[in-house]
């Protein structure tokens, strides 16, 4: 039996049960970062909303998961307790979509993406595998037991990441 | 394509809004009317008044007290939050029923009109934007063309996804193409059929065509853009264009477009009892 566990709209989870399934629903401009340690067997699901925590720094302290600049910290944070270790964590990350022209005030799903990049880029991280863009809305799963992750994109249906 | 006799026919069996509701709008219109004789109609109904009660009650407004009478409601809430709580309270029937067509979940809608009219308030109190008193209930019925849509989107899906999977048409559009009326100009002529005020039909017709000189259109094009990208009633709702003209004209920025979506999600903690309403 697997053990579904749901990941809201700026919300995170970490798991090393074998039978958990972490999904997160409807990423719109919002991204899913899925990170997972294949020798350990522990995975985390983030779903973060927008690029920055300094917008509102007060809320930020209270949910971290927001903001790809404290969410981020805080899943490789959690995932550690349980023993995964940074050199071989897998990161996938799918979503930061956008309307149709989003040149300029519309355009926080690339705001999104250019702010993970940079994370990443800092700590020295690559991110493996990514499905970015568009104007379509997505579905993100991670199977802790074997580290897969799949996506339900709104105009591809479901394809493995 | 549909014909559009079938579809007018079908607005004009959709139940019309409670008298309750088109008090409401007379308040909103004459500020001479009478609250107390909205209450009085409320009062006549118990289901709405146990209703409207539990809402008043509910997280969201953060009541020290427990209330217990539409006339403390009054007192404590003021008459444009219980105008929001009763308008909240009598449109939530007609969305129940839409969704499937749209490629959402049973609710997502509701959620999403909901959300919207949340985010049509903090927007205006975040930015010191002008309030409207038509501003929460456009927000909150943009998408009331949906209800009926629905159905016949839901026949004809796989054409309107090939156009805007293959072509590029935002959905709007596509849903127009094939079916010969899209949801906004239907949710238009609901609110005719419904004797809205002029200012709440012209919103619901241009949330995705916003002409900039109607403020209102403006808000609600905003706030529906962002609820979609938050995830929140989204399907194919980013295949949709944006209008950089309108933030221009609200003298909007990003950040103030990521401020509001911040504190929508921590309004949206509060609101469990107006989702499920």
């Amino acid at each position: 039996m697997s053990n579904k566990l749901v990941v809201g709209i700026a919300d995170m989870c970490v798991s090393k049960d074998p039978s958990a399934i972490l999904i997160t629903y409807s990423l719109g401009s919002c991204i899913g970062v899925s990170i997972y340690d294949p020798v350990v067997k522990v995975g985390g699901l983030l779903h973060l909303m927008l690029p920055e925590s300094k917008i509102a720094p007060d809320k930020a302290e209270k949910n971290p998961c927001m903001f790809a600049d404290t969410g981020v910290p805080l899943l490789f944070k959690e995932a550690y307790k349980y023993g995964a270790d940074k050199k071989r964590i897998i990161i996938k990350i799918a979503g930061g979509a956008q309307v149709m022209d989003a040149s300029g005030f519309f355009n926080i799903g690339k705001r999104n993406y250019m702010a993970l990049r940079k994370i990443f880029w800092k700590n020295d991280v690559l991110i493996n595998k990514e499905d970015i863009g568009g104007n379509v809305n997505r579905t993100m799963r991670l199977e802790i037991g074997t580290g897969r992750v799949c996506l339900k994109v709104s105009d591809r249906g479901e394809i493995e990441l | 394509m549909k014909d559009i006799r079938t579809i007018a026919k079908d607005i004009k069996e959709l139940p019309p809004l409670p008298e309750v509701a088109q008090k409401v709008f007379s308040l909103l219109h004459d500020s001479k009317s009478n609250v107390q004789d909205l209450v009085k109609v409320i009062q006549l109904d118990q289901a709405m008044t146990a209703n409207i009660l539990k809402l008043c009650n509910s997280a969201y407004f953060g009541l020290t007290r427990k209330i217990s009478s539409l006339q403390e409601a009054l007192v404590l809430l003021g008459h444009k939050k219980l105008h929001e709580i009763i308008m909240t309270d009598n449109s939530s029937k007609y969305y129940k029923k839409a969704g499937l067509g749209y490629n959402l979940e049973k609710g997502e809608i509701w959620k999403h009109s909901v959300a919207c009219a949340l985010l049509s308030q903090i927007l205006v109190r975040k930015t010191g934007l002008p309030e409207d008193p038509f501003l929460f209930n456009a927000a909150l019925l943009h998408d009331i063309g949906k209800v009926i849509l629905s159905t016949y989107v839901k026949t004809e899906y796989d054409q309107i996804i090939r156009l805007v999977k293959e072509q590029q048409y935002p959905f709007l559009q596509a849903e127009k193409e094939i079916i010969g009326i899209d949801h906004a100009e239907l949710g238009a002529r609901i609110a005719e059929e419904w004797n809205f005020p002029g200012a709440l039909v012209e919103a619901i017709a241009q949330h995705h065509v916003p002409d900039t000189e109607n403020y209102i259109s403006c808000i609600v094009h905003l706030c529906n853009l962002m609820t979609i990208m938050m995830g929140i009633g989204t399907g194919y709702g980013l295949a949709d264009y944006g209008k950089d003209a309108v933030m221009k004209k609200l003298g909007l920025k990003e950040k103030h477009l990521e401020s509001c979506m911040v504190e929508l999600w921590h309004e949206l903690q509060k609101a469990e009892e107006m989702l499920k309403c």
